[in-house]
């Protein structure tokens, strides 16, 4: 995220002590996106009696306060607080990476809040860069078991820890861990009443090594959800949910001129963590590969980006549950802050799969029934709109 | 909303790079109202007829975003945070979006906008007299004072294209491409309701909202006209739900909705009017119920609102009357009438003292009208409804800050 601009912290001028002023800044930044999309379904469910439809949507909006205090020797304490509002619905909340922390010179930075572990890793310049987040390839690349199950949340991990290393001579390496990572929201829940299982957590790994013009990196997720018993609720979705995931990516990207080609590949497992009917702790519930090629050519302010996504179909499982997606798009800049932008993506769920566009879910960024049933195609033609500040 | 402290703007002390600076600047606006009113209630059932307490008055944080583009055309967003100083919650439910303004060609914008509510003359709100005195009681809803018109708030899924002015004249356009509907259960309409055409089971034609709102401003004088045309998504949804009744019905009905309105100000004095008529149509029916493209509601609404200022002093009071519904056998319209006084500590600061009363027509028996003073219970308090045939009365002091 760039933070380019300072917004506040006028200490002199609007009657702050100037004490205060001397060791701490705030700075606002963030973007705000809408987009408007027709979203169509072919192949629908015969409960699917309406096929398409048009809207707004929110790009997943943010106002980000960042706070940092010199505390001397090259130490500083900081502060990030990613607050969401939804120009669409009008809901509102800290949804984003927030955390507290200190960032040393030699020693890296330590943060405890909520992170980004694991996801998000695909060298996609469509969004954040320009808006678009439903052409994100994350739709198949997060996720498994047939398209239901986001690994490492598909977002932000909560009761988590960071290390971020220093960055030494182009090589970097970040380190997370959560107390409990199933699920956004989730608070710690290993005294839940009844619960027998081993406690949960999740680490992360994620070194990286960039050059001038290219990068590559590993990442590693391992985690197991708090009282996956209670959690898994004796459905098989739920046990699904609830299940032990390890994921292990790797990516990269490389640019010449005015081209960029990125690559990244993913293989996750998810291990049922609690016992339902006649499945028992430990069973493969899932272990599926995925893949994606993302590319983009930029020449003045005209910027052209497409990818191919392919998530293979499930080695664990007997049904058809791959599926592949890809995404074309058109963005203009209006400034290096502002542009619009075209896009039309695909996705073609293979028998069961019922993989969907990211963050098209209701309560997220997209409507109410958006989400692909079993063996449903959706496509989605989408004009955007987006400023950073 | 005022736009009056620069809270930005330091870029050179802390090193933010001065070209990015000169292009886009974060702005900090917005007011914090609370109330302390006792409401009561007459012609009632209630067990105990009153209460006091403090209200928030829809406070907002607003951010608002400008980056120069050039040739007369910036980017722009605003971010309208509402802060609860009474329950503690929090929502972005005000006026947000994005977009492009032109000096030529107007401005437009993608979010959350404020279509056709809100329109009448009234400065009390301004002045800290809260929103429960406000003549958007009768004004803003039908259907026997259940149904909100465009939501009676902000519109989400919406589209707007704002004019130039040219001469005084300006216009509005907005599309939504699902208005949310007037839901009866939530006292505003489905303000948060995204997108639902896709909704299983759904056979109806799709939901939109188109409004239009020409104006005309003078130097002391103002006409506005406001079209509002809103059909909710998946109308059906009242037959699928529970046992379908004509309230659920009347809250996914199509709305239509034209409102005239204007002032004129000499020295001290403005006097305000406004007309609004309001007619809601069955989008959806079920067994026992009204056929699709029945009449529902079919109402005639007026407000005249006065105000008188000199120095730091302002006095204003509006009577406002919603007529008998022409689609309904029962005895349904309403009146109200607020009488405030209200003190400016300084031009941001003001203080207030208001009365309210509105008087609801019928009767629990016969069906009478159910009209509720605005915002009485989102910003008021649980079982501050009004049952056919109830009158409520409000004494409230405010105070206001604008920043």
């Amino acid at each position: 995220m760039n933070k380019k601009l300072l917004a506040a912290a006028v200490a002199g001028v609007f009657a702050l002590p100037a004490v205060a002023l001397a060791q701490s800044s705030v700075t606002i930044s963030g973007f705000v996106g809408a987009t408007v999309d027709n979203i169509k379904f072919s192949q629908p469910a015969a409960t699917r009696t309406t096929a398409s439809e048009s809207r707004m949507s929110d790009d997943s909006s943010r106002i980000i306060f960042s706070v940092r205090e010199d505390l001397g020797g090259g130490m500083s304490a900081l502060v990030r607080l990613d607050v969401r509002p939804n120009i669409d619905t009008g809901a509102i909340s800290t949804a984003g990476v927030s955390y507290v922390g200190i960032s040393t010179k030699s020693a890296g930075r330590f943060t405890a809040g909520r992170h980004n572990l694991h996801r998000y890793k695909t060298p996609w310049d469509g969004w954040p860069m320009f808006g678009q987040l439903r052409m994100r390839p994350d739709a198949l690349v997060d996720f498994a078991g047939a398209g239901a199950v986001a690994i490492a949340n598909a977002s932000r991990t909560p009761n988590s820890l960071m290390w971020s290393s220093p960055n030494w001579g182009g090589f970097t390496l970040d380190i997370g861990y959560s107390f409990n990572a199933n699920g956004t929201g989730v608070t710690e829940a290993d005294l839940t009443a009844g619960n027998t299982a081993r406690k949960g957590r999740a680490w992360m790994l994620n070194p990286t090594f960039t050059a001038a013009n290219w990068s590559i990196a590993y990442s590693y997720w391992d985690s197991k959800a708090d009282a996956p018993v209670t959690a898994a609720g004796g459905t098989a979705a739920g046990q699904l949910a609830s299940s032990d995931q390890r994921s292990n990516q790797l990516y990269g990207y490389y640019t010449w001129g005015g081209f960029k080609l990125g690559l990244l590949w993913n293989k996750t497992r998810l291990n049922a963590a609690a016992t339902v009917g006649a499945v028992p702790v430990g069973t493969k519930l899932s272990e599926r590969t995925a893949f994606s090629i993302p590319i983009r050519y930029t020449t003045g302010p005209h910027n052209f980006l497409a990818h191919y996504t392919r998530a293979r179909d499930d080695t664990a499982t007997a049904a058809q549950d791959g599926a592949k997606m890809w995404a074309l798009m058109y963005a203009y800049a209006l400034s290096k802050r502002t542009n619009v932008s075209l896009a039309y993506g695909k996705i073609t769920n293979e028998g069961v799969a019922a993989f969907n566009f990211f963050g098209n879910a209701v309560g997220s960024t997209g409507s109410a029934n958006s989400a692909p049933l079993a063996g449903e195609d959706g496509r989605i033609i989408s004009f955007g709109i987006r400023h950073s500040y | 909303m005022n736009k009056k402290l620069l809270a930005v703007a330091v870029a050179g002390v802390f090193a933010a790079p001065a070209a990015a600076f000169a292009q886009s600047s974060v702005t900090i606006s917005g007011a914090i109202t609370m109330t302390v009113d006792n409401v009561k209630y007459s012609d009632t059932a209630k067990t105990t007829r009153s209460e006091s307490r403090l209200n928030d008055e829809s406070s907002s944080i607003i951010f608002n975003v400008r980056e120069d583009l050039g040739g007369g055309m910036s980017a722009i967003v605003k971010v309208d945070v509402k802060p609860n100083p009474d329950s503690g919650a929090i929502a972005a439910s005000g006026e947000s979006f994005v977009g492009i303004s032109t000096k030529t060609a107007g401005r437009f914008t993608a979010g959350r906008h404020n279509f056709h509510f809100f329109k009448t003359p009234w400065d009390g709100y301004g002045l800290s007299g809260g929103l429960k005195s406000h003549p958007s009681s009768l004004i803003d809803f039908a259907g026997g004072g259940k149904v909100a018109i465009a939501n009676a708030t902000r519109t989400p899924n919406s589209l707007m294209w704002s004019s130039p002015k040219w001469g005084g004249f300006a216009v509005d356009v907005g599309y939504s491409f699902n208005p949310g509907g007037g839901n009866t259960a939530t006292e505003i309409g489905n303000a948060g309701a995204t997108e639902a055409d896709l909704t299983a089971g759904n056979t109806a034609r799709r939901g939109r909202a188109w409004m239009l709102n020409p104006t005309f401003s003078g130097t002391n004088w103002h006409i506005g006209y406001s079209y509002w045309n809103g059909k909710p998504d998946a109308p059906t949804a009242v037959t699928a739900t529970g046992v379908p009744s004509l309230a659920v019905q009347l809250g996914s009905s199509d709305q239509r909705s034209d409102s005239l309105y204007g002032y004129y100000t000499w020295g001290g004095f403005k006097l305000g009017l406004m007309w609004n008529k309001s007619k809601l149509n069955a989008a959806a029916t079920a067994a026992g119920l009204p056929a699709v493209g029945t009449q529902l509601s079919n109402r005639t609404a007026w407000s005249i609102p006065i105000r008188y200022s000199w120095a730091n002093h302002h006095i204003l009071a509006h009577y406002t009357k919603a007529r008998d519904d022409k689609a309904t056998a029962a005895q349904d319209g309403a009146k109200m009438w607020a009488l405030m006084y209200a003190y400016s500590l300084s031009k941001r600061t003001s203080v207030s003292l208001s009365y309210t009363k509105l008087t609801n027509d019928g009767n629990a028996t016969a069906g009478g009208a159910g009209y509720n003073l605005y915002t009485n219970i989102v910003l008021g308090s649980a079982n501050a409804g009004t049952t056919a045939g109830e009158d409520v009365r409000a004494l409230i002091f405010g105070v206001r800050h604008n920043f």
